[in-house]
Formats: C-alpha cells, structure tokens, sequence
C-alpha cells in the first residue's frame, strides 16, 4: 500500500508534536504556579498591611500621626497595597474616616501623583487621578476635577462628573451645572446622579435650569427637581408641564409632578392629558391615575372615556372610590 | 457600653472590620459573621445586645435574616446597613422588625453613636 509520507518525515513530525505538548503543559503548569505565588504573596501583603489602614480609618486625632508613620516608609507593591485598600474602603465611608484615609493616601503619596496625572498625556491615567480626587476629603481637588470635566476625553469628563458629585462639596455644583447642556458631552444621567449626589448643595442651584435654552438642561431639570426637593419646583414643574416647547421636558415634568403629588397640578395634568403629543398625555395622566382619588375623581372619570386607548388604560390604572 | 455583645454581619470584609475595629475601640464585644447564613446561626444562639446588619448580601439577605430572626422571637435590637440607591430596602427592614439604618456611604463614628443610642433605648 502506498504511503503518503515517508515514515521519517512521519516519525519527526510526531517527536515535534510531543516535545510541543510537552513544552505547553510545562509552561501552562510554570505559569499557574507563578499566579499561585503572586496571589499568595499578595495575600500575605494584604494580611500585613490592611490592619494598619483600619487602624489608621478609626484612629483618634491624637493618634493618627503615629498611625501613619508606617505609611510614609511604605514603597513598591506594599505602598501600593495600601493605597487600593483605603481607596477600596473611600467608597463606603464619609466622615472623620473619610479624612483620616486621605492622610493614608497622602502619606503614600498618592494625592501627590493623582494632582500631577490630571495633566497626564494619556486619558486613562487622567480618568483615574479624577476618580482618586473625588473620593478623598480634599479641597483643592474641586479645581482640577472642574478642570477635568472638561478634557478633551469623553471618558475622563464623564468620570470627573461624577467625582464632583461624590466630593459633596459645594465648589462642585459649579462644575455640574456647567456639565448640564447636551454641548458638554457628558450623558445626562451622569450629571444628573452626580447633582443627585450632591443634593444638598444643588436644590437651590437646580431651579435655574428651568429657562436654560437647551432642552437636555430644561429635561434634568424637571427630574431633579422633584428628587432633590428642589424649591419652588412645584409652580416651575406646573409651568414646564404647561408650556415647555419639548415634548420631553413636558414628560419629565409629569413624572415628576407625580412623584410630589401636588393638588395644584391637577389642572395643568387635565390639560396635559389632552396634548397632541401621545407621550405626554400618557404622562399626565399616569400621574393623575396615582393621585389621592378625592382630588381627580371627575376628570379620571372624564379621561376613562377618551378616544385614546392608551389614555383611557392610564386613567383606569387605580379604581376611583365612590 | 463596656462589654455588651454586638454582632456586626457583613460580606465585605473591609466594612465589616471597620465596623468591629470602631465598636470594639468604644468597649463592645464585638463577633463578626461573613454572610447571612452564619449571622442567623450566630443570631440565633449567640445571645448579643446588639445586630449591626448589612442588608445586600449574596444568598440570604439582611432583610431574609432580620425576618427570620423575628419569626424566631429574637428581640435583638437590629441596625440595618444599607447602599444609598436601595433605600427601598429600608421599608422591608422596618415592616420587618428593623429598629433602626444607616446608608452607605456612613460615618463610622455616626454609627457607633446610634448603636449606642438604640442599645440605650432596648
């Protein structure tokens, strides 16, 4: 029978083949091993270190000077170690520990290299230094943050955004509001978690995107406004429902309407719940549906008769007493 | 407090023994459970003064362990810990017998203070 092959070429073609399996399964079994050194190394480190930044998170003023002497010795990967750990626990805490971390970080000089990152020529490294600024109890960070919200990235403006937020600092709401307008590039439901965020210093500063030229404002405006108890929103909400030019904004004003349930808007609802616009008479009229029934039992029961199918669903959602 | 038994259950490991470290630096006694199975069985036989609870936690939940534990007729004044974005869960814990929460991001000097207060009130 004639062979393909002659049995040479076969026979060296089958020890390459065996030395290559042997080589992969040594080099799989060389790297394993490695990961399984480095993991327990690191653990070891952690082990080490993460009991001094607790300490370091819960000390008393007195105390936290000595507590962070270990830290300023601290370099390579344990310095490191460190770091990621109170910015691992920066996320969760506020207070006296939120301070007493960034001393952690500033012993290990990470605030240091975050500051000098924001002018980084590569967006990752700016991204990071924004998300390091705003966890920390840190002053100075609001200007290069607000500076960040507007790099020529996407990324690190979005990530700045919502590090101003998380600062709670009252400097931010500037920087925020600015990141408002479609212009700015940064998604509307970032700006507006991060104005969420920072709640306590936006209310007052919320209402005055009512009248903003640009609809995106007008539209976060109107949904803010009910979350943040912005004041005076009702009047503002009632007159956006009314008058706004933007189907959308008049929407968000709906739903916001509704999550304050205001008797005083019962009126501009009806009216909305005849709009040409099928989302916005869909809107004012989910509202009035969650309204107590004593203040919309007549005009739900005119609205469970209209010519719109879907309004009339709307109307129907919660029974009328009586 | 001075030797008053606090159990504190959470599955971070971070906030959990910050939790502890600050309670235990006020003189509480404190035990730590990983997840919420181990906080029922420690709740249950364990006879503290005091539950400091997260409320998100894989497989049975704060609220799961909280409901449990009052079915069992365990009176243990509970504080349930929670995310900002879940205070929905907030209602589930007081209709089940939650007495009082805190929100992350927390003060853990803010909280040492209400655990003192409600073991003052119990």
């Amino acid at each position: 029978m004639p062979t393909l092959f002659p049995s040479s070429v076969v026979f060296v073609v089958l020890i390459a083949c065996t030395i290559a399996c042997v080589v992969a399964i040594v080099l799989v079994t060389v790297m394993r091993l490695a990961r399984r050194v480095r993991g327990s190394r690191l653990q070891r480190l952690t082990e080490r270190i993460r009991p001094a930044v607790l300490q370091a998170a819960v000390a008393e003023q007195d105390a936290l000077d000595n507590s962070l002497t270990v830290f300023r010795s601290m370099r390579g990967r344990a310095r490191r170690n460190a770091e990621s750990i109170a910015t691992r626990m920066l996320y969760d805490v506020t207070g006296e520990t939120r301070t007493n971390l960034t001393y952690v970080l500033a012993a290990c000089g990470t605030i240091t290299r975050a500051v000098s990152r924001t002018t980084s020529t590569v967006p990752v490294r700016r991204a990071r230094a924004a998300e390091i600024l705003g966890l920390i109890d840190y002053p100075d960070a609001i200007s290069h943050l607000i500076r960040l919200a507007q790099d020529e990235s996407d990324e690190v403006r979005a990530v700045a955004t919502r590090a101003l937020g998380r600062s709670g600092r009252p400097e931010a709401i500037a920087g925020l509001l600015a990141a408002l307008p479609s212009s700015s590039g940064v998604p509307a439901v970032v700006v507006g978690s991060a104005l969420l965020e920072a709640a306590e210093h936006s209310a007052a500063a919320i209402g005055r995107g009512f009248t903003d030229s640009d609809p995106a404002v007008r539209r976060t405006t109107a949904i803010l406004a009910s979350h943040v108890m912005s004041p005076g929103a009702t009047p503002r909400l009632i007159r956006a429902l009314a008058t706004d030019d933007e189907p959308l904004v008049r929407i968000a004003a709906a739903r916001s309407i509704m999550r304050l349930q205001t008797r005083d808007a019962v009126p501009a609802l009806y009216e909305a719940a005849s709009s040409e616009h099928s989302g916005v008479r869909i809107a004012a009229t989910t509202a009035l549906a969650t309204f107590p029934p004593a203040w919309t039992h007549e005009v739900l029961t005119d609205l469970k008769h209209h010519p719109d199918v879907d309004i009339r669903r709307a109307a129907s959602a919660t029974p009328i007493e009586g | 407090m001075p030797g008053k038994r606090i159990l504190v259950v959470d599955d971070e490991a971070d906030i959990r023994d910050l939790i502890a470290l600050k309670l235990g630096s006020a003189g509480y006694d404190v035990q730590v459970a990983l997840d919420g199975n181990s906080g029922l069985q420690q709740a249950l036989t364990g006879n503290f003064d005091g539950i400091v609870l997260d409320v998100m936690m894989p497989g049975m939940s704060g609220i799961d362990v909280l409901s449990a534990l009052r079915q069992a007729e365990v009176t243990t004044p509970v504080l349930l810990l929670t995310a900002k974005a879940q205070e929905r869960d907030v209602e589930a814990g007081f209709a089940v017998g939650a007495d009082d929460y805190v929100t992350k991001p927390f003060s853990p000097r803010a909280l040492l203070a209400r655990v003192n207060a409600l073991l003052t009130r119990g």
